[in-house]
């Protein structure tokens, strides 16, 4: 039997706010534990909550870039149950009336272009963090605690595995460039629950299961071939699906039903009267509006319009916001729009690769890079020199100026006539008969002499002189 | 010394007549006698003596002191301070030392305040007997045979017998105002919002309420001016103006309107109080007041607003006494939620389990529309009550409890009689706006009875007018 | 008429437990209560909107402006137990 997956997400996403949501402890990642706490954060008695404006603002502005209708009254409630890494025995969150409300993501499938709608975006305040004590226990750091949080709940419009990654991917990608979160999953500032369940064409929701732990996007993809296999197998072999949540190992490969604790569901949610609701002005919504960068697909545009980029490359070039600002950078320092978007998408395109890691960081800088690009474009480097010389500030030398890089690495190309007579003179001398192949009309021999002679100024040989020069002597 | 008023005692000790170390040791010497109140869970003997020495050196050299300079204070239990126990008389906290100090105790320091102590009261503010205090009753002294009234039991009992000058203690259901009438004292519940709660350990957020008890009304509008104001840390606080409070010593109740809920002197009432309620209204006409009995319907349904709202949040507030980070931990657990169970199953006394059980209830699956829902749409109806008594009077006057102060050994204590103690205070918390309780007279049996003027939101300069008049006229 | 078994449930959710002569008289005091706060139901709040705080406006909340933090030592001050300058718990087993 044939089943649709239907696949619905909760993303937790940190705030890149400078303080806490609740106190002005400082929200940093810190592997000291329990540096960055307060009273506040540490859910002290008598400590109380004052709401940080910016953790506000930024789920506003998450909430715009996704298409969300923003709240004019958003309220609080309070989610309770114990852990430890909760200090207060409840989470601050939002239910009733989260910020945001409705909204889409558009992302492309195999079947064209579908749209993801979004539920509600709420604020909430992050728990503190689990640490295994080396002679046993926990230890609990609250550093995390109260760092503020977007909840992205999604309506269940997603089918597949790769239909979800292609999501989260655009998701992530989207977040960094609204500049509201980093979306770091290997430091937890982005985190995912994913729900599943399977129905026949034509027949309503099934029963679905809720996925935890979830390390990274591998993880969820991995996670959910998994879950639509399990529960498959569950109703081919005429079994039901039970509504649970379960944990995924990443390692084992397989998910496990979570104990299920009887009380674990009963959160008892109910208004937090410590923070008033908060009144959103269609004013302030429109400040917020005016700090939104272009997104993706409206930087792609203008790309193509002001820099006549090619569709296709001015969507990779927009993809990362790391990216399309550097492009930015370098338009704005070199005015070959094109030679630059090239030297991206191949050169720079394959570095990020080699060194995947969450965050696309750049070891160059524009200003040498384009410095690069306008040696090569002036033939002061060839083509192989600029690319040793951009392998060099790559790996190891991005601050030093590439004109002093290109004397130290003897990179400069060899132009001069006199210098490059000489050695070919002397490889025509060594290489009589194809000498004799090239008078007869022989192109083929061109190409060798060009190629003893890079060979000899190890590739700085300016390859149009070389040219030349084979035409006169020969 | 120890019986003056508070500001007698900041008269002289801004004229040098006393010094605050004098003014100190007396109440110091006053608490030894008066051990057997057992008022305190605390006393800052050292500490306040120390700061007294500072105090009255600042003075001799001429220095800038703040208003309340020298004199000693009592703060509940509940009340952060800073390198000071608090331990709301539960034996959860009984090693707690705060690393802060709430708003209210920063603001009496930064006018040079001496802390003299820290008051017993029922455990984590819940009760009207403080019978519930894991360090024992607080005795009434008037009559040490029966309660002080709760939960600020221990701050009343403090003013009533002199033991400082004056005192903090907080108002949830009228946990001010009960004791302060039991015990004989001034007793205001301000404006929710305008006193900052931050450090106060939350019983129940929507209603609890920082206030001052005092010896006279005078005192009262003087420290409630002191710990009131906007405080960011507190985002409930109040954000507008702060009047002054200053009395108006012409004030005349002449032409004034006093409401009284008819359905409250209907209540089956104590005689004694019945009998002086009636004789301070009759007393206030003829000073002019207009008394307009005015029906009130919803104002009963107060009590079991206050059970549902009231113990549904301090169930999840009192969720973060786990073990954990601070406060009691079982010796003997086997596992996490062992040691959840078994902190907290023998760190808190019976009535607080019952409440916080009575809270999970009215939250949990199924019950939260049937209970705490409906609890706050009645609390809408009691506040648009109280919008529209107060388009037809200025102040309304009640008793401020339905009886005196009972017996520390009841013969038998059933839940209902313990709870009907708030019924005429708990309406204000519901509402959210200012009342005090001031003397009225005593009873047959030489307890204090108390009467309660409640003003609309942010009245509270009209409140302490009246109120001033009102203990003048008295006597 | 809450039954015990009821309230058995409850004192689990609360993380407090009794035994059965406890959880009697709590039986017979939440008996009392729940005849107290019943009463409720008298009122007719159809069409009455619960009480919520007066709102904020989003320009009053706190600016994101950071301030120090507690010394750690204060922080672990009140703690049962602490190790590594993190507070310590029992394993927790999921
Ligand atoms: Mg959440
Ligand atoms: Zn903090």
């Amino acid at each position: 039997m044939i089943y649709l997956a239907v696949i619905g997400l909760e993303v937790h996403t940190e705030l890149k706010t400078n303080t806490k949501i609740f106190c002005s402890c400082k929200n940093e990642f810190n592997l000291e534990p329990n540096i960055n706490c307060c009273p506040v954060c540490v859910g002290m008695p008598g400590a109380l909550p004052a709401l940080n404006k910016k953790a506000v603002e930024y789920a506003i502005k998450a909430g715009l870039a996704l298409n969300c209708e923003i709240n004019t009254l958003t309220r609080w409630e309070r989610k309770n149950y114990f852990y430890p890494d909760l200090p207060k025995a409840y989470q601050v969150s939002q239910a009733e009336a989260p910020v945001c409300l409705g909204g889409y993501m558009e992302i492309e499938t195999q079947n064209g272009p579908k749209k993801i709608r979004i539920n509600h975006i709420h604020l909430e305040e992050d728990a503190g963090k689990l640490i295994h004590s080396e002679y046993g226990g926990s230890l609990v750091d609250y550093n995390r605690g109260g760092v503020p949080l977007i909840e992205i709940v999604t309506e269940p419009d997603l089918s597949s595995a790769d239909e979800t990654l292609v999501f989260l991917e655009n998701l992530r990608a989207l977040l960094k460039y609204i500049g509201v979160s980093d979306c770091r999953m290997e430091q937890g500032s982005l985190r995912c629950d994913v729900n599943v369940s399977l129905r026949k064409e034509g027949e309503p929701l099934g029963i679905r299961t809720e996925m935890k732990n979830l390390a990274s996007f591998k993880a969820v993809h991995r996670a959910i071939t998994y879950e639509i296999n399990r529960q498959t197998e569950i109703l081919n072999s005429g079994g039901e699906i039970i509504q649970e949540t379960r944990r995924w190992d990443d390692q084992k490969g397989r998910s496990y039903s979570m104990r299920a604790k009887e009380d674990a569901q009963d959160y008892r949610y109910f208004p937090e009267t410590d923070l008033p609701p908060v009144k959103i002005s269609s004013e302030f919504v429109r400040q917020v509006k005016e700090t939104l960068p272009l997104l993706p697909k409206e930087r792609a545009q203008k790309y193509v319009e002001e820099y006549n980029l090619p569709q296709y490359d001015a969507q990779i070039l927009t993809s990362e916001i790391t990216i399309a600002d550097f492009f930015d950078e370098c338009v704005a320092l070199f005015d070959n729009p094109k030679m630059i978007s090239n030297w991206i998408m191949t050169d720079v395109m394959r570095k990020i690769k080699e060194h995947q890691t969450e965050d696309i960081v750049l070891p160059i800088n524009a200003k040498n890079f384009t410095k690069m690009l306008k040696l090569h474009q002036d033939n002061v480097i060839n083509q192989p020199a600029a690319k040793t010389l951009f392998e060099h500030m790559w790996h190891q030398d991005s601050k030093t100026d590439p004109e002093q890089l290109i004397q130290k690495l003897n990179l400069v190309q060899i132009s001069d006539e006199g210098e490059l007579e000489n050695i070919l003179k002397e490889i025509i001398q060594n290489n009589p008969a194809a000498a004799d192949d090239v008078r007869g009309g022989n192109k083929k021999a061109i190409a060798f002499f060009v190629g003893q002679v890079m060979k000899a100024t190890k590739g700085k040989a300016n390859p149009k002189t070389v040219n030349e020069l084979i035409q006169k002597l020969l | 010394m120890h019986k003056k008023t508070l500001k007698e005692i900041i008269g002289l000790l801004e004229k040098k007549e006393v010094s605050s170390e004098e003014a100190v040791k007396s109440c110091l010497d006053n608490i030894e006698k008066n051990k057997h109140l057992n008022a305190l869970n605390y006393v800052n003997a050292d500490n306040a003596i120390k700061q007294a020495r500072e105090i009255d050196a600042r003075r001799a050299r001429g220095e800038r002191v703040g208003a309340l300079a020298g004199a000693p204070l009592i703060i509940k239990d509940n009340i952060c301070t800073e390198g000071i126990p608090t331990t709301c008389s539960s034996k959860m906290l009984q090693n707690f030392i705060p690393v802060y100090n709430a708003t209210v105790v920063e603001k009496l320091l930064a006018e040079d305040a001496i802390i003299l102590g820290k008051a017993n009261m029922d455990e984590f503010a819940m009760g009207s007997s403080n019978l519930s205090s894991y360090t024992g009753p607080v005795r009434n002294p008037y009559n040490n045979d029966y309660v002080s009234g709760g939960s600020s039991g221990g701050s009343c009992a403090s003013v009533s017998a002199n033991l400082a000058y004056a005192a903090l203690g907080s108002d949830t259901g009228g946990s001010i105002r009960q004791p302060a009438s039991f015990c004989g004292a001034v007793g205001v519940k301000p404006t929710y919002g305008t006193v900052s709660r931050h450090g106060l350990i939350a019983l129940s957020s929507s209603f609890d309420q920082i206030g001052p008890i005092t010896k006279n009304v005078e005192d009262a509008a003087f420290m409630t001016q002191i710990i009131s104001g906007y405080d960011e840390r507190d985002n409930i606080s109040y954000r507008g103006e702060y009047p002054s409070l200053e009395i108006d010593h012409e004030f005349s109740f002449k032409d004034k309107k006093i409401g009284v809920p008819k359905e409250f002197l209907d209540l089956l009432l104590d005689q004694d109080v019945k009998a002086i309620t009636r004789k301070q209204l009759d007393l206030l006409s003829d000073e002019g007041a207009q008394i307009i009995e005015m029906s009130m319907k919803t104002l009963e349904y107060a009590i079991p607003v206050y059970y549902v709202l009231g113990c549904a949040e301090a169930a999840s507030n009192l969720g973060r006494f786990d073990g954990i980070k601070y406060g009691y931990r079982s010796q003997d657990f086997e596992d996490l939620i062992d040691l959840y169970f078994k902190s907290r199953t023998q760190g808190f006394g019976k009535d607080v389990k019952l409440r916080i059980l009575v809270g999970n209830f009215a939250l949990s699956k199924g019950n939260f529309d049937a209970y705490f829902k409906k609890a706050q749409k009645v609390q809408t109806l009691i506040k648009q009550e109280f919008d529209q008594a107060f388009e037809k009077c200025d102040l309304i006057i009640t008793p401020t409890t339905p009886t005196p102060a009972f017996k520390i050994n009841l013969d038998q204590e059933d839940a209902q009689s313990r709870y009907i103690c708030d019924v005429f205070t708990a309406p204000v918390n519901i509402a959210g706006n200012a009342a005090i309780s001031v003397p009225a007279g005593a009873s047959s049996k030489g307890l204090p009875i108390g009467l309660q003027i409640i003003a609309p939101s942010l009245g509270e300069k009209l409140m302490f007018d009246a109120a001033y008049a009102f203990e003048r006229i008295r006597q | 008429m809450i039954t015990l078994d009821e309230i058995k449930k409850i004192s689990k959710l609360s993380r407090i437990e009794f035994d059965d002569q406890e959880l009697k008289e709590i039986q017979s005091e939440f008996r009392a209560i729940l005849n107290t706060i019943d009463r409720l139901n008298e009122l007719d709040t159809e069409g009455v909107e619960p009480t919520y705080r007066p709102p904020l406006d989003v320009e009053e909340l706190r600016e994101d402006i950071v301030k120090p933090s507690l010394d750690r030592e204060k922080i672990l001050q009140n703690a049962p137990e602490h190790e590594d300058g993190a507070f310590k718990a029992p394993t927790i087993v999921e």
